[in-house]
Order: structure tokens, then C-alpha cells, then sequence
């Protein structure tokens, strides 16, 4: 009896976790996707200002592609120009986009701890978190 | 009832069969964990990639120079964000003309020996990815 019940605990724990980091893995790879989306809108150029990069044109993409998978999370727009805040300062439960300029290159971050649909002591305590950047070099040539 | 003595050596078959299972159980889930580690770094490289390749195609036409350093350091600063990915560099090739199509190959040695996973994987593996992207036919011309 003493096996049977440490045996259907441990397994229950590891199928646990071991689906708990495959949402997380889902998670984190669209947010990769969608960063990448985004900063592609965001270094090419404003409309009616083809030389500046469209920062603020980069949050819809990269929303449109992060709701299907994090499921009451809170997708903040960080206002165009600004880098995020760093990973302590972000509410649980919430993802920050910004999108700024770095030099020649235009820069998106997605960072935040998206809900997990576990309980948040549980969630509180995982280091499952996501902080994404990628960068594109702005585009040089408009119509 | 008298309960039965314990068989020759049965006291230590529990000790035994724990010490067998258990470095198993670790090693497995340790393989696990890189497995996932790993995917999540190519995910990153292969962002990187394609990117980088988005960023040739927005140079002007022709101007291979340009293009190749407009590729480069987007490569570099995206990969730059991975802690867990070293790049090893990049590579453009193709039609640089207007409309046509160029190729980048990009490698990242990724790095488990920065991580506990180098107690299962004691090696760097250097992982590679390949994007393509097409120059706009219409608006890529030098004015």
C-alpha cells in the first residue's frame, strides 16, 4: 500500500511537470514567433514617415499571435520607444511588449510570467518565465 | 500467525533496486531537460536566422555589401540575446538583384557547459539554421 501510493505520487508529480513545461515550451516558442513578427513591423518605416521605424505598429502582431496561447495573461503595450521593465517589476500574470530603437537596429522584447493555469503559489514559485528580445536592422529603402 | 522471516538478502533488495532506478530517473530527466533546452536554442537560432535573412532582403538592390552587414548584425544582436547560445557566425548568398532571392546560414554553438546539464551532456553541440528571403521586385532600387 505504502509503494502503491509513492509510486502514484511520484508519477502524478512528473506528468505534472512534464506537461507543465511542454505549455510552457508552446509558450515561450510563439512568444519567439511572435517577437519576430513584430519587430519586422516595427523597423520598417511609419506611414507618412517611411524614415522612422514603426514602433508602435509592432504590439498588434505580436498580440494577435501571443493570445491564442497564454490564457489570462494580460498583454501590456509598453509605449513605443521604451524598454521593458526589468522581469521583478512585471505583474504576475501579465506580458510586457515594448519595441525601441538600438543603434541601426530596432529591438522587441516580450517579457513577463504568463499564467500557467496552476494555482499561483504553485506558478509564484516556477522559474518559468519569458524574456524574449530579438532585432532586425531598420529597413533602408522606401517607396 | 507467525510472520515469515525476510528470504537471504531480501533486506537489501529494496536498497538495491533504488540505487539501480534512481540515477536512471535522473539521467532521464536530465536528458529530458536538454532535449527541451536544445529545442528552445534552435527555435532562438532559427529566429535569428530568418531574420537576418528579412534584413539582407531589405538593402538596396545590388548592394551585397550592405545587405550582408544589415543580416550580420541582426544575426548578432538577436543571437546576443540567448545566454545560452555563442554565435559562430553567418553566411548570404544568392541573387542580390531586385526580386531575387538570398539564402543565410547561420551557426550558434549552444552552450549546455554555462548549465547543470553539462553533468548528462559534457559537449557543446553547434547547431545550424537556413532562411531564405526574397528582395522586393518594385522598391529596392537605389534612387
Amino acid at each position: 500500500m505504502v509503494e502503491f501510493a509513492v509510486v502514484v505520487f511520484a508519477f502524478l508529480f512528473v506528468m505534472f511537470a512534464t506537461m507543465l513545461a511542454a505549455f510552457h515550451s508552446i509558450q515561450r516558442a510563439t512568444a519567439e514567433t511572435a517577437a519576430a513578427a513584430g519587430v519586422q513591423v516595427a523597423a520598417s518605416g511609419t506611414p507618412g514617415r517611411v524614415d522612422q521605424p514603426d514602433l508602435a505598429g509592432a504590439f498588434a502582431p505580436t498580440r494577435d499571435l501571443l493570445r491564442p496561447v497564454m490564457f489570462s495573461t494580460a498583454i501590456v503595450r509598453v509605449p513605443p520607444g521604451q524598454p521593458c521593465r526589468p522581469l521583478g517589476g512585471i505583474a504576475p500574470d501579465t506580458l510586457e511588449v515594448c519595441a525601441y530603437p538600438d543603434g541601426e537596429l530596432v529591438a522587441e522584447t516580450v517579457r513577463g510570467r504568463p499564467n500557467l493555469l496552476v494555482p499561483s503559489f504553485v506558478a509564484d514559485r516556477l522559474p518559468l518565465s519569458i524574456d524574449v528580445t530579438v532585432e532586425m536592422h531598420a529597413v533602408s529603402y522606401q517607396p | 500467525m507467525r510472520a515469515h522471516p525476510p528470504p537471504p538478502g531480501g533486506r537489501g533488495q529494496a536498497l538495491v533496486e533504488t540505487v539501480v532506478t534512481l540515477p536512471i530517473m535522473i539521467v532521464l530527466f536530465l536528458g529530458f531537460l536538454g532535449a527541451g533546452v536544445a529545442a528552445q536554442g534552435y527555435v532562438d537560432l532559427n529566429t535569428a536566422v530568418v531574420l537576418a535573412a528579412a534584413a539582407n532582403a531589405t538593402a538596396y538592390a545590388d548592394d551585397r555589401v550592405d545587405a550582408d552587414r544589415f543580416a550580420t548584425s541582426t544575426f548578432q544582436a538577436t543571437v546576443g540575446h540567448d545566454s545560452l547560445l555563442r554565435s559562430q557566425g553567418l553566411s548570404c548568398s544568392g541573387d542580390y538583384a531586385a526580386g531575387g532571392t538570398v539564402t543565410c546560414r547561420g551557426s550558434a554553438v549552444l552552450e549546455f557547459s554555462r548549465t547543470p546539464l553539462a553533468v548528462v551532456i559534457p559537449f557543446d553541440p553547434t547547431i545550424t539554421a537556413q532562411a531564405s528571403a526574397m528582395r522586393s521586385p518594385y522598391r529596392s532600387d537605389r534612387p
